[in-house]
């Protein structure tokens, strides 16, 4: 098999790797609560278990529906595995699951390859080893913990022969379980409309869940009319059948024991059915011990919902957008178009009438550009649920007590957004637990608590969103960064900084490796990197520090990329527009009123200093000899640049679009739009200039 | 739709003429081009499409190669001076070595060809393009593979290969050298 035979042929469609990338979340979601129950030496969750074997085969199909092979060859092991270990046929253990999180790395790998035909061909090699390491789990020593109970445990109850030929293998493992921890096994019976039973009974699972664990659903025969169904649902609960038949009774169903448990065992732990699941081995061991609410509260959804949604390809939005868009430049032509009827006499009626239609075309327009906007937001929950996961794998293997706080998950942000923000925060919040938070004798020492804290803030603030990540770690010492900065050249010894220099001097490149300044400042790898990300979306990232107290690093990023209210000015003959959200106000420039500092001109703005760069030298242009300037005034953060551009040309929407080709990144320009007759005009890097600004002046 | 629409043409398809080879040996499609009275090609299977010359919007902070951004269909795609990535000088004030603009084409009229300068849309990686302005698009032509020697690249590192038609040299260019894989973290002239 060549790696030629490997490779997806243009069958391989988007909707594929979304589907595919869907299924390797919900793997990893998983692994990691089942490495969380592992490492609490607790049993899994028979759900967790469930949706990973779920995971695993839906993507082995997906595989093989595009010839994946590679991929396909993973899921496969991986299914037979999880399969096992859901029937109780393998015990897990840490070694597994972390063979399983690589594997699903490995499919992760092959995915990126499918996708993305630059990045690095993962080895065929390593992949064919990995799904023989994985199917090498299946030949361990087997530890089936259902071989205390003697044949099949279903026998021991007053079943009816036709439901108990219905279970599964999977099904009568988890009765067997069951019985063995001395639950009870309930028969719960119940009629619906046919044209309602969907979300009927799935209300009534999501209740019975909640009193145990829901094993088998079975349509039953029985004594009903046409338009009826008849359900027959397997139940294993430490509730007897009253205390059962109570909850259900708003839902008309009948409850009869199947056995009768000991009733002491049973019923010792009544606070279990509530809290979990009833997945969980009774362990008095386990009774002082405070309850850890699971971070992944398992909602029980309706098919119905499932089916209310649609998944689209963000591209396709892209394309609304820009149709959109042309008709916001269509519009403005038909506003001209009624105020020249309106000027003249003979034609005013027709100005008038146009002029009223292409009021309200504005706001349906505006309505409907409204509308696809927020199809393309979602909430960064999925986001900093990923964080959760990977700041549970840290806490196990750095071993450091820390709590991740998360707030404001609903705030939503553009879809592609969102993805681009994953990796920044992800290695902000690694960093934090890496080098910022101490270990727990060094903060006891402090006079701190043991456990550490990293916040994860996400908030709205006008057009932009804020996300703030703030620990209560060492924070960084600016002392040593100016001592590394003074080594790098990056200042020189006579350069008076204030603190918040030193601190932007963080995300100097060179400066914040690991190795020489994690050790007294806390911080990590390439900060610089991260913000050059940032700067790429738009965006910002400040940071702000207290030695022994701790860190905040806040990233501020406009809600979407796609369209934008644009301020149009001159530079020279040739116009640009700025972003109206990042423009704080326009003044004229002053004859005069210009002062220079060390090279750099200033502006005095009600009491502050503002920096004030010439585009005409961003550019490399002659400056206008004469003429009237005017002074831009952009903010991003708490940083502020004043723009000297020779004109303003009014407000107009754009909808911003990259440049294709060779280069693809141009200092200072963000992309470009296209606009009525003006062709295209260049949309200004608002967030880069800032960045380029600050670099300069602390070059300087 | 966008306001450049009308300055742009789809100039046709780009086909093989007729007159190719007939034999069964292996052949490679070229585009042949002008650039400053030399002839250059590229590989048929990377030209998207040939456009006239329209509006060309410049933008700063870019080599001087660049000559600026063209709205393709709602696209914006950077354009590249075929003269000055060769170093050969501006393209735009080529006049004195074109023929005059009704020259006739090389053969009967096919509509991509042309006397004046136009813009060869070409196809770089996963999906995006760029455009390479030429002084004009001369014919498609099928190339047998014995006809390709090897390019000197280390004195013309954006010539591919070398080809023999009618005694004289076409130089095939690198595409993927010309789109300029390795320049795309340009940043602007230091300064």
């Amino acid at each position: 098999m060549s790696e030629r035979d490997l490779r997806p042929n243009a069958k391989v469609t988007r909707e594929f790797l979304s589907e595919a990338e869907d299924l390797l979340e919900r793997l990893r979601s998983g692994l990691a609560d089942l490495a969380d129950s592992v490492s609490a030496e607790e049993p899994p969750a028979p759900d967790v278990l469930n949706g990973l074997f779920r995971a695993a085969h839906s993507l082995k199909g997906l595989a093989g529906m595009f010839a994946v092979e590679g991929v396909g060859a993973l899921a496969h092991q991986l299914e037979e595995v999880l399969d096992a270990l859901r029937l109780g046929r393998l015990a897990p253990a840490r070694s597994s699951v972390a063979l399983l999180e690589e594997a699903v790395e490995q499919a992760a790998a092959w995915l990126e390859w499918v996708s993305s035909p630059q990045s690095p061909s993962p080895g065929l090699e390593s992949a064919q080893d990995l799904v023989e390491r994985v199917r090498r789990l299946l030949e361990g020593p087997a530890e089936p913990p259902s071989a205390a109970a003697p044949g099949s445990p279903a026998e021991a109850l007053e079943l009816d022969p036709s439901i108990r030929r219905a279970l599964t293998e999977y099904e009568e493992h988890r009765l067997g379980e069951n019985l063995r921890q001395g639950r009870w096994v309930h028969l719960v019976e119940v009629t619906f409309e046919i044209l309602s039973f969907e979300q009927k009974l799935s209300d009534l699972t999501a209740t019975l869940r909640e009193a145990g664990e829901v094993i088998s659903t079975l349509p039953a025969p029985g004594d009903v009319s046409e338009a009826q169904i008849r359900f027959s649902l397997l139940v294993a609960t430490t509730l007897d059948p009253d205390e059962l038949g109570e909850r259900v009774e708003t839902h008309h169903a009948s409850v009869r024991a199947l056995n009768r448990p000991h009733p002491e065992e049973a019923r010792s732990h009544p606070e279990e059915a509530r809290s979990t699941p009833a997945s969980r081995r009774p362990a008095p061991e386990a009774e002082g011990a405070p309850e850890e609410s699971t971070e992944s509260s398992r909602e029980v959804e309706s098919l119905r919902s499932i089916s209310d949604t649609v998944r689209v390809d963000i591209r396709k939005l892209d394309e609304l957008m820009n149709l959109v868009g042309e008709l916001v430049i269509q519009r403005a032509a038909v506003g001209s178009v009624a105020s020249r009827l309106l000027a003249d006499e003979t034609t005013r009626r027709f100005g008038s009438e146009l002029a009223k239609l292409h009021k309200t075309f504005d706001r349906k327009l505006q309505d409907l550009q409204a509308r696809i906007l927020d199809v393309r937001m979602v909430p960064l929950r999925q986001v900093f649920e990923r964080l959760t996961r990977v700041a549970r794998r840290l806490r196990r293997e750095l071993g450091k007590e820390v709590n991740l706080e998360i707030r404001g998950a609903d705030t939503e942000l553009d879809k592609l957004l969102v993805e681009e923000l994953v990796d920044p925060l992800m290695h902000v919040v690694r960093n934090a637990f890496d080098h910022a938070i101490e270990p727990p004798e060094e903060r006891v020492a402090a006079g701190k608590p043991a456990a550490g804290t990293i916040q994860i803030e996400a908030f709205q603030s006008g057009s932009h969103v804020v996300v703030q990540v703030r620990d209560d770690g060492r924070g960084i010492d600016t002392e040593a960064v100016r001592a590394r900065a003074l080594e790098l050249g990056l200042i020189g010894p006579e350069d008076t900084c204030s603190r918040k220099e030193l601190l932007e001097l963080v995300f100097a490149p060179g400066l914040s490796t690991r190795s020489e300044v994690s050790a007294t400042s806390g911080r990590g790898v390439g900060m610089d990197v991260v913000r050059a990300n940032l700067v790429s979306l738009g965006g910002i990232v400040d940071v702000d520090s207290q030695l022994s107290r701790g860190t905040t690093i806040s990233f501020t990023l406009p809600i979407t990329l796609a369209i934008i209210q644009a301020l149009l000015v001159r530079v020279t003959t040739q116009r640009f527009a700025i972003p109206l959200t990042a423009v704080l106000e326009t003044l004229p420039l002053e004859p005069g009123t210009l002062q220079r500092s060390q090279g750099h001109e200033l502006l005095h703005l009600r009491g502050e200093p503002l920096p004030v760069r010439w585009l005409h030298d961003e550019f490399g242009w002659e400056r206008t000899p004469g003429g009237k300037p005017y002074v831009v005034v952009v903010g991003l953060g708490d940083a502020r640049l004043g723009l000297v551009v020779d004109r303003l040309d009014g407000q107009q929407d754009a909808v911003i679009k990259p440049i294709q080709g060779p280069y693809r990144t141009v200092r200072g320009i963000a992309g470009a739009t296209e606009l009525g007759d003006e062709g295209i005009v260049l949309v200004l890097d608002v967030a880069g200039l800032i960045e380029a600004s600050g670099r300069v002046r602390e070059a300087a | 739709m966008t306001s450049n629409w009308g300055d742009l043409t789809w100039l046709g398809d780009v086909r093989p003429a007729e007159d190719a080879p007939t034999s069964q040996e292996a052949v490679r499609e070229l585009l042949l081009l002008e650039s400053r009275g030399d002839t250059y090609a590229v590989p048929v299977e990377r030209v998207r499409e040939i456009v006239r010359v329209g509006r060309v919007t410049p933008v700063p902070n870019l080599p001087a190669e660049v000559c600026g951004v063209i709205a393709l269909r709602g696209e914006i795609v950077q354009v590249l001076d075929l003269a000055r990535c060769l170093g050969r000088g501006s393209g735009t004030d080529a006049a004195p070595t074109l023929p005059a603009p009704d020259a006739a084409p090389p053969r009967s009229a096919r509509g991509f060809r042309s006397s004046r300068p136009r813009i060869v849309i070409l196809q770089a990686d996963a999906g995006r393009m760029s455009g390479l302005r030429v002084d004009r698009v001369l014919d498609v032509w099928r190339a047998p593979e014995a006809a390709f020697r090897p390019a000197e690249t280390a004195t013309a590192p954006l010539v591919e290969a070398l080809v023999l038609r009618d005694e004289r040299f076409v130089s095939v260019l690198d595409v993927d050298r010309i789109l300029g894989l390795e320049h795309a973290e340009y940043r602007g002239p230091v300064r």
